[in-house]
């Protein structure tokens, strides 16, 4: 069981790695695209048609194909102030509640906003210059939330076989 | 009221417990708002609020400028900086100090981040002030404070999240911290002088550069200040709105970078990865924050103050003060952004209510907020240094940092007393 979960947490890991890599990739297809508009627009009185509905879709490309990697790894600003609560036993049971905590607020805002992204199915939603349907990109968000809060659940699982650690509640790649 | 302030009582011990405090704040404002309302309309929010942030065009300079930071970080530029500023300094008692000092200015132009400032610096500085046996105190000191400029010297992350919750504008509030960055600036050159005429030993001057290098030690660094003056004075002059203009700058950062050969495909990518995940990161405590916020204006807490301050009938500039002290007090056990997004949907109600513009209320909270970044015994710049710098004691940093706490304490009260210091250039744009 230790050894599946172990390559569990190192295939997760390396599955969002790449979903941040995809993040990494659109937050530089969104610079050449704010250069594009810029140049467009002064030099060749053509700027780049949606440009700001392009630069949103972007956005929730960057931030939600990157917050599984966040979550698996826990590598979220936390008020690191009191050590007692970090360290050993006490650390490792606080970890597992807060993970708990984490999942189950997870999996109910993605189900609400599940329920937005099927009614923007349902009503045929459509950005407005460009007619993306906008159920593509509330469905990544709620993709985003279901996959994160799964990890969550899998780092629940792999913790709970460390006791009285909390690697792997520090923000650092499994080794 | 009381409600509100239960909830702002349950964050801040869910957040001393170590939960990641965009979840702590978000989960209060769930239950908070489901208690006030009911708790399919406070989810139904809560995703809303999620779906629109997330898509938010406003911050997409965040990521932006996070870019643009790290890239001249990476490319080797902060050195540069320093060298342009120690050959006009480096002669003066004290002037390796206050060239740490100007270079962390400089940087802090192309960079939005105080710690990345700090940090950096340190490792080109450091190096520098120990050869010429400068006191650790002091040449640490020059670096945690000359990195606090980060957050307020334009592009500052922490100015395009208050603009946010604000609806304060973005552009004005990057043109607002100029000025006060520049004084900062000063008040700091004028804190080293003081300590090297206190103490000549803690800072040796060092030997004078001819001209000719200090207008080659100008040259390279002509691209670095060329990128600041093209995006902050694009969005000057109404050339750029911040989103292109970080975009641009971004361009720019990657292209100097490239032509330095500091950058291969691994590194941008790696660099860009490390953008994404900081940005996913941030925006986990805005998106709490936003929760949090409905819930607090739901139960009535900015109204609340207005009452409780009418009531007792303190001066509107008393009530400033009393808001700056409590952002010195908080600063001493909170990290800077996590202040920030706690506070300002608390108070900015309150402080346009009496009347005060919210661009300089800005700049005044960002400046409290560089306070506390120096403040024991979090002050998280000084536990930067102590990071990277292992041989220093955090006691002697601190012991340093006084004379730089108390000339921001005066720029903070001249600040808020001559508020034109803030609003005379946006007032033109």
């Amino acid at each position: 069981m230790k050894r599946l979960l172990d390559k569990s947490e190192r295939l997760a890991d390396t599955a969002s790695l790449f979903a941040a890599n995809i993040a990494a990739a659109i937050l530089l297809a969104l610079v050449l695209l704010t250069c594009a508009d810029v140049i467009g627009r002064y030099f060749l009185t053509m700027p780049v048609t949606g440009a700001v509905e392009l630069v949103r879709i972007c956005m929730a490309g960057i931030i939600f194909f990157s917050m599984p990697l966040m979550f698996f790894r826990n590598d979220h600003i936390i008020v690191d102030l009191i050590g007692f609560f970090r360290n050993g036993y006490i650390g490792w049971i606080i970890g597992l509640i807060l993970l708990v905590i984490s999942f189950l607020i997870a999996i109910k805002l993605g189900d609400r906003v599940y329920d937005y992204a099927t009614r923007a199915l349902e009503d045929g939603d459509v950005t407005e210059y460009l007619e993306i349907p906008r159920y593509i990109v509330v469905g990544l968000i709620t993709a985003s939330i279901f996959t994160s809060a799964f990890l969550l659940l899998l780092r629940f699982a792999i913790t709970l076989t460390r006791p009285g650690t909390t690697k792997g509640l520090d923000g650092n790649p499994p080794q | 009221m009381t409600v509100a302030l239960i909830g702002f009582a349950a964050v801040l011990i869910l957040a001393f417990l170590r939960m990641p405090l965009g979840m702590a704040l978000g989960l209060v404002g769930v239950i908070g708002f489901g208690q006030l309302a009911n708790y399919k309309a406070a989810m139904s929010s809560a995703a809303r609020l999620v779906i629109d942030a997330g898509q938010s065009y406003g911050l997409s300079v965040v990521p932006l400028f996070i870019l643009m930071g790290l890239m001249v970080e990476r490319g080797g530029m902060a050195k540069e900086l320093y060298r342009a500023a120690f050959v006009f300094l480096g002669h003066k008692k004290g002037g390796l100090a206050m060239s740490t000092v100007c270079a962390c200015g400089m940087f802090s132009a192309i960079c939005g981040s105080s710690l990345a400032t700090a940090a950096t610096m340190a490792k080109v500085s450091m190096p520098e002030m120990r050869r010429y046996k400068y006191s650790d105190s002091l040449a640490t000191a020059s670096i945690a404070a000359g990195g606090t400029l980060g957050i307020l010297i334009p592009p500052s992350v922490i100015l395009v999240i208050y603009g946010l919750i604000t609806n304060a504008s973005v552009g004005k509030l990057f043109i607002a911290g100029i000025l006060p960055g520049i004084m900062g600036i000063l008040f700091y050159l004028l804190a080293v002088k003081y300590v090297v005429t206190k103490d000549p030993k803690a800072g040796p001057a060092g030997e004078k550069t001819p001209w000719k290098e200090r207008l080659m030690a100008l040259r390279d660094v002509w691209t670095t200040l060329g990128l600041f003056i093209f995006v902050i004075g694009g969005i000057y002059v109404g050339a750029f709105t911040p989103t292109e203009a970080a975009g641009m700058g971004a361009a720019g950062a990657i292209a100097i970078a490239w032509a330095r050969g500091a950058l291969s495909w691994k590194t941008l990518f790696e660099v860009s990865r490390e953008t994404t995940l900081t940005t996913a990161k941030l925006f986990m405590v805005v998106f709490g924050a936003m929760i949090f916020s409905n819930f607090v204006n739901r139960a009535g807490l900015p109204d609340g103050l207005i009452q409780i301050v009418n009531s007792f009938d303190v001066s509107p500039l008393g009530v400033i003060f009393i808001i700056l002290a409590i952002y010195l007090v908080l600063g001493c056990v909170f990290e800077s952004l996590s202040m920030i997004l706690l506070t300002v949907p608390i108070f900015a109600p309150l402080v346009e209510a009496l009347g005060f513009d919210l661009i300089w209320f800005g700049i005044l909270v960002v400046v409290a907020t560089e306070i506390s970044l120096i403040t024991p015994p979090i002050g998280l710049n000084v536990f930067v240094l102590k990071g990277v710098l292992k041989d220093v004691s955090v006691k002697t940093i601190f012991k340093g940092v006084t004379p730089f706490w108390i000339a921001d304490i005066f720029r903070l009260l001249l600040l808020t007393l001559v508020p034109v210091i803030s609003l005379f250039l946006p007032s033109l744009m």
